[in-house]
């Protein structure tokens, strides 16, 4: 545990100064209610950046966490919306489709990544493009709505006054962490990202490890996809645009580092939870929805400068000691 | 010191290595007896890193076949090689610096404790740190590499092999970076090794080392065996002179010059890698920079440029001392400094544009100082530099990357004509050039000094240096340990390999 906490970078310290600003001033905001909104406006939102954290942790990114829930979201819309009296085996298959959906979309990349060896970038990009244009062709345009209570009640049934998407959020991140922190395979992404070469030279299959992240991704963006559904109860070529971004400044807010290797899934956790917080305290302060994403634009630069400028300090630190062993 | 001795452990048939334009590695032989400690020495480019590198499972080699314990033996991936108990220790540090000591010693081969492969961070850090105190190391298996010092990170890199089972050991210079009291932990580590029957190949540059614990010594240079022998049998100035028995080209053409001014003095000057330096150059003079690899060559160089930090010292430039503050690159070429660097591909032109672009490149802001670009201006001043050094091409326009390297080098070299360069900097000039080629770059480089620029040239060439320098500074360890001069009588390879080497007293 205490390996983990060391993993929680001092960025984030400064976020939680900005929590404390909206427990001040914002009115209502530690109100029960509240706390829970914010928590059900994250968990889908964790999920995903886990899959981005992956990525990023590996010393890559997949851009196409957005396009594949959106693919994902619509054709599992499509299918259920087809019963006609849906049963819980329906609602598992239509969870099944959307799962499978992503990990098809996290299996091309994974391949012409890793086995082919393509720029992630273009592969990524491609791929946002083509999934996001799929749920066009698919939908034709159109909003899907009105699912059954049974499925809706998959996110949001109440227990113990928490919706139950609060409840998977925090399943699947708890192996998501035991997945990074306690396996041979978490060792190894961490490995792959600190030093790929390293890694090779050490005896690790970078390939496998690389396509396993790249198909854990989109499985977990297409898992997002349907319980985005579930929760909103509709679907359509937009639901999860720039899903892909917001998924990146959480990650970038829990201080997972572009260089890979450097930080934690933990810190995706609390990345989501802390920017739908911040969020969430600008809006009941009555700013409006497009400055949000101006702030979250600064933030983002705020937090990417800190990080600059404590690696320059470092870095001129490491200088001095490569000196004094010349 | 039993019959087992004797055996061989790996036999190396007839390897070849070829590289575009170079045999890296030329039909060698060679056997490694078990429970040896075999030392390989020879100049930097002898093929020493490349033939070790096959035996790792790095690279493959063109020809030839490797017999490890009696079968042919051809690993695909270092994996391979380390199944079979072959390992190897990197010169340079390969650690991933944001994990933990155990983390890095352990990597693919994590101890795990139930069928999810669930990692035993426990079992980990005990038996990394049974390996630390078994090495006589004094930080622990939880601590991050990034908070260890780097000689310690080298630390970390011997435990990491000497944590696998080795049947052969492969040293490539491990202990540059280390202290004498880590060294001597290292020794003792490798004689103990040694006695349990491990064989070792050792890479090193220190002869002092070699001597106090190597069995045998094999000597290569331009990719060939040229000895093995039993190290009691062999004196250093016999290995020197094995070394540098380098056939020497008859390609150089250095003219006498008119010494001038003196165009740069260093005063003190401490950087990155290299202390209390003290060099000037005049002008008509060719200077050369000798010695090892990491010595502290390349880092000088580019801190005169003004691309590495200065710690503290002075530089003079036309006697006038160039500010620290404003040192920079862009002053450095400002006054007419110039620097040709060894990797010319990333740092030396833009690939993919024209040898035009590429050739007013450093003078762009003196051609044009209103911003505005002439065609004319253009076209006749790179025709010019083309002509001028004679490069092989019909047109400027055409594409820099279709040019052989010899002819890419002159372009290099004119782009700074062009500037009015006072200084030109080469850092190894004709690495990777062929011997025609390289013979119009000699010329070239002559060219300069006859024109009164003064030159600066880095190699690890030693004919090369004694062929084309008026003076050469030997540098060891990041300082100048000798300086050899045309006029004197042991202006030879041998005098300044053995003062690189450290050994100045036997030669």
């Amino acid at each position: 545990m205490n390996d983990i906490l060391k993993k929680v970078p001092g960025l984030m310290w400064g976020s939680l100064l900005m929590v404390m600003f909206f427990v001040i001033f914002a009115p209502n905001y530690t109100n029960q209610r509240n706390i829970i909104n914010i928590l059900q406006n994250s968990a889908i939102i964790i999920i995903v950046s886990m899959g981005m954290g992956l990525t990023i942790l590996s010393g890559q990114i997949d851009m196409s966490i957005g396009g594949v829930m959106t693919a994902s979201a619509v054709i599992s819309a499509m299918y259920f919306a087809h019963i006609q009296s849906p049963t819980a085996l329906d609602i598992l298959v239509t969870f099944l489709i959307g799962i499978g959906v992503g990990s098809v979309f996290g299996f091309l990349n994974g391949i012409l990544i890793a086995r082919y060896k393509f720029n992630f970038w273009l592969v990524t990009f491609a791929m946002m493009s083509i999934s996001y244009g799929i749920a066009q062709v698919v939908t034709g345009g159109k909003v899907i709505s009105g699912f059954s209570k049974s499925f809706r009640n998959v996110t949001r049934f109440s227990l113990a006054g928490i919706p139950m998407v609060v409840y998977i959020a925090v399943i699947v991140s708890l192996l998501m962490f035991f997945l990074t922190y306690k396996t041979k395979f978490g060792m190894h992404m961490y490995a792959v990202g600190a030093s790929e070469k390293c890694a090779a030279q050490s005896g690790i299959r970078v390939e496998r490890i690389r396509f396993l992240i790249y198909l854990l991704s989109g499985l977990l963006s297409g898992f997002g996809g349907v319980l985005l559904v579930s929760k909103t109860n509709f679907a359509s070529a937009n639901v999860a645009s720039g899903q892909e971004f917001t998924a990146m400044a959480n990650v970038i807010i829990g201080g997972i580092s572009f260089d890979g290797g450097k930080g934690g899934l933990l810190g995706a956790f609390a990345g989501s939870i802390i920017l739908t917080a911040i969020l969430n305290g600008l809006q009941l302060m009555g700013l409006s929805n497009y400055w949000q994403q101006v702030f979250t634009g600064i933030f983002i630069l705020l937090i990417i400068i800190i990080d600059v400028i404590s690696q320059r300090m470092k870095k001129t630190k490491n200088t001095r000691r490569v000196y004094k062993h010349a | 010191m039993n019959g087992d001795q004797q055996a061989t452990l790996l036999s190396i048939r007839n390897v070849t290595k070829v590289y575009p334009g170079v045999k890296a590695v030329n039909n060698l032989s060679l056997e490694i007896r078990k429970g040896e400690i075999h030392i390989i020495v020879g100049e930097n480019g002898a093929g020493k890193s490349t033939l070790v590198k096959i035996i790792a499972g790095l690279i493959k080699q063109s020809t030839g076949d490797l017999i490890f314990e009696g079968e042919k033996y051809s690993p695909n991936s270092v994996l391979d090689a380390q199944k079979a108990g072959i390992n190897m220790i990197h010169q340079e540090l390969n650690l991933m610096q944001d994990r933990t000591v155990a983390q890095n010693v352990f990597v693919s081969r994590e101890p795990v404790k139930t069928r999810l492969r669930v990692v035993d961070t426990k079992k980990m850090n005990s038996s990394c740190n049974k390996i630390l105190a078994d090495l006589g190391l004094c930080f622990d298996a939880s601590m991050l590499i990034k908070d260890l010092s780097i000689a310690q990170q080298q630390m970390v890199e011997v435990a990491k092999a000497v944590s696998r089972e080795n049947k052969l050991l492969i040293m490539d210079e491990p202990t540059s970076s280390l202290t004498q009291k880590e060294i001597d932990h290292l020794f003792a580590i490798t004689r103990l090794l040694k006695s349990q029957g491990t064989s070792i190949i050792y890479i090193s540059h220190r002869m002092q080392e070699l001597m106090e614990i190597g069995d045998r010594i094999t000597v290569m240079r331009d990719g060939a065996l040229i000895a093995t022998k039993n190290i009691s049998e062999i004196s250093m100035p016999e290995i020197i002179k094995m070394m540098v028995g380098r056939k020497i080209e008859n390609v150089f053409s250095r003219t006498e010059t008119t010494v001038g001014e003196k165009v740069l003095s260093v005063n003190n000057l401490t950087g990155l890698r290299f202390r209390n330096v003290n060099i000037c150059i005049r002008e008509g003079e060719i200077v050369g920079l000798a010695g090892l690899i990491g010595a502290g060559r390349t880092e000088l160089a580019k801190a005169i440029y003004g691309k590495d930090p200065i710690e503290s010292g002075e530089v003079l430039f036309y006697g006038k001392k160039i500010n620290r503050r404003n040192y920079t690159t862009r002053n450095a070429v400002d006054l007419g400094i110039s620097f040709i660097p060894e990797d010319r591909k990333a740092e030396g032109f833009f690939s993919g544009m024209s040898i035009k672009t590429n050739m007013m490149e450093a003078s762009w802001r003196f051609l044009f100082r209103r911003g505005i670009v002439k065609n004319s201006v253009l076209d006749r001043t790179a025709e010019e530099g083309v002509k001028r050094l004679n490069v092989a091409t019909p047109s400027v326009e055409k594409n820099v990357d279709e040019l052989s390297g010899g002819n890419q080098q002159k372009v290099i070299i004119s782009k700074w004509l062009v500037h009015d360069s006072k200084l030109f900097i080469f850092d190894e000039p004709t690495r990777g050039i062929d011997v025609g080629a390289k013979a119009e770059i000699y010329s070239a480089i002559d060219e300069l000094s006859k024109k009164g620029g003064a030159v600066l040239m880095i190699s690890s060439d030693l004919p090369e240096l004694l062929g084309m320098a008026d003076r050469i500074y030997v540098m060891k360890d990041g300082e100048i340990c000798g300086e050899v001069r045309r006029d004197a009588p042991d202006f030879t390879q041998e005098k300044v390999l053995s003062i690189a080497i450290g050994e100045s007293q036997i030669a």
